[in-house]
């Protein structure tokens, strides 16, 4: 099992939008896919359809490891595609890994109870440089970096790498960079605005040519997707997928997936 | 199909868990609502002095002196639903009032311990269990709302006279 982390540290940069429609294809692929709702505003479950009960258990509690791994997963209305959910709870997992000392390797210690049964953990982050986050970034053996084609988004872009070397530093991290998707690629017509154009070509000057993937246009029809419970190709618009059959394309060369 | 999938997809039951949705930790509840109770005047002595209450909710669940001391979660869960007994408070809104009679309404919200929100909750309360001060109410509120459209007027041609 392969644990890949949609992460950036700043909002509304296309992590669930990325995780949702990402776990979606490589479970059309075949292959079987935990996603980790690792966000306490629980956008991630919402979009896959899970409510969560106030008694059932959550990724809190595989954090706190007081419950089975598996009795946290759920299966969801879509083929070989699991969920692990989050609701406001999570918020308490913060203190619980500030004071286990180890934090950045909890999460990933929880999920290696999967391996054998997942093909990909796939996990969206929370959008704060916080526990939950290191958590993660501790448990990821790649990070796909979502990141809006604007000046904010490439200062999130930056700032996510540099918390991602901090704790690769630290030996409390090997994730490798498996790529940035520029999100929200604004073009009027057949022509591609200019904050969007400079802003992907600051991106590919930060982490070279080779990372930066195709990019999510800014389009309705990934909102309409995600709310609908629809795949992109049901929308009548497959060619929107493009970046995600790249990042499949790229999942699937890891060596542990394609084994 | 791995084992563990097919345990996952044969799932009836689940063990339950406890979890704390809310904002405010229940420890901090009590703490808050032992700083808003009345403090005990310097005068009377310790013994006759009351102590500060914890909220209903928390002295509902004290049992005896040996019972099991309550999760964290538990009274969150019972704060949660004492607060849903009292009413519920609607979103904030913008009210001007006139000038002058402001600070008569300010000074008088304050004699009497009160807010303006909750005169004019009271106001309103009142208003509908008795006809003839609603209709003084509702008469006195029309010559106010006339009275605030003319000057609204006015405002309107004197700034398009000065554009």
């Amino acid at each position: 099992m392969k644990i890949l982390a949609c992460l950036s540290l700043a909002g509304g940069q296309g992590k669930t939008t990325t995780a949702t429609l990402l776990g979606k294809h490589l479970a059309a692929a075949g292959h079987t896919v935990l996603v980790v709702d690792g966000d306490p505003q629980s956008n991630l479950t919402t979009f896959l359809g899970h409510e969560v009960a106030q008694n059932e258990p959550t990724l809190l509690e595989v954090m706190k490891a007081s419950v089975e791994l598996e009795d946290a997963i759920y299966e969801t209305s879509i083929q070989n595609l699991y969920l692990i959910p989050s609701d406001d709870g999570l918020d308490n997992a913060q203190e619980y890994l500030s004071t286990t000392g180890m934090g950045a390797m909890v999460l990933g210690k929880r999920l290696s109870k999967g391996e054998g049964t997942f093909d990909i953990c796939l996990i969206d982050s929370p959008p704060q440089r916080s526990q939950i986050c290191k958590s993660i970034i501790g448990a990821a053996d790649r990070i796909v970096i979502p990141c809006e084609s604007t000046v904010k988004g490439f200062g999130s872009l930056v700032r996510t790498l540099e918390a991602v070397n901090e704790l690769k530093d630290l030996g409390a991290s090997n994730a490798e960079l498996i790529g940035v998707i520029p999100f929200r690629d604004r073009w009027v017509g057949a022509n591609q605005t200019q904050e969007s154009r400079s802003v992907i070509a600051a991106m590919r000057e930060e982490v070279g040519e080779s990372l930066v993937l195709p990019s999510i246009r800014e389009s309705e029809k990934f909102k309409k997707a995600i709310s609908q419970q629809a795949t992109l190709a049901e929308l009548g618009v497959p060619d929107l997928a493009y970046p995600f059959d790249v990042l499949v394309e790229r999942i699937e060369s890891m060596e542990a997936v394609a084994a | 199909m791995s084992d563990m999938l097919n345990r996952i997809k044969r799932r009836n039951t689940r063990p339950t868990v406890e979890r704390n949705t809310s904002l405010v930790q229940p420890t901090e509840s009590a703490q808050a609502a032992e700083a808003i109770s009345p403090a005990p005047a310097a005068a009377v002595p310790e013994e006759l002095t009351p102590a500060p209450q914890p909220p209903a909710a928390i002295l509902s669940r004290r049992g005896s002196a040996n019972a099991p001391v309550q999760s964290a979660a538990a009274g969150a869960t019972a704060i949660e639903a004492e607060l849903a007994a009292l009413p519920q408070i609607s979103q904030r809104r913008n009210i001007r009032l006139e000038v002058d009679l402001e600070e008569r309404l300010v000074n008088f919200c304050q004699e009497n311990d009160i807010t303006v929100e909750t005169f004019l909750e009271a106001c309103f309360v009142e208003a509908e269990q008795n006809t003839r001060f609603r209709t003084e109410m509702a008469t006195e509120a029309k010559s106010r709302v006339k009275l605030r459209k003319q000057a609204g007027k006015l405002r309107r041609v004197l700034s398009q006279l000065r554009k």
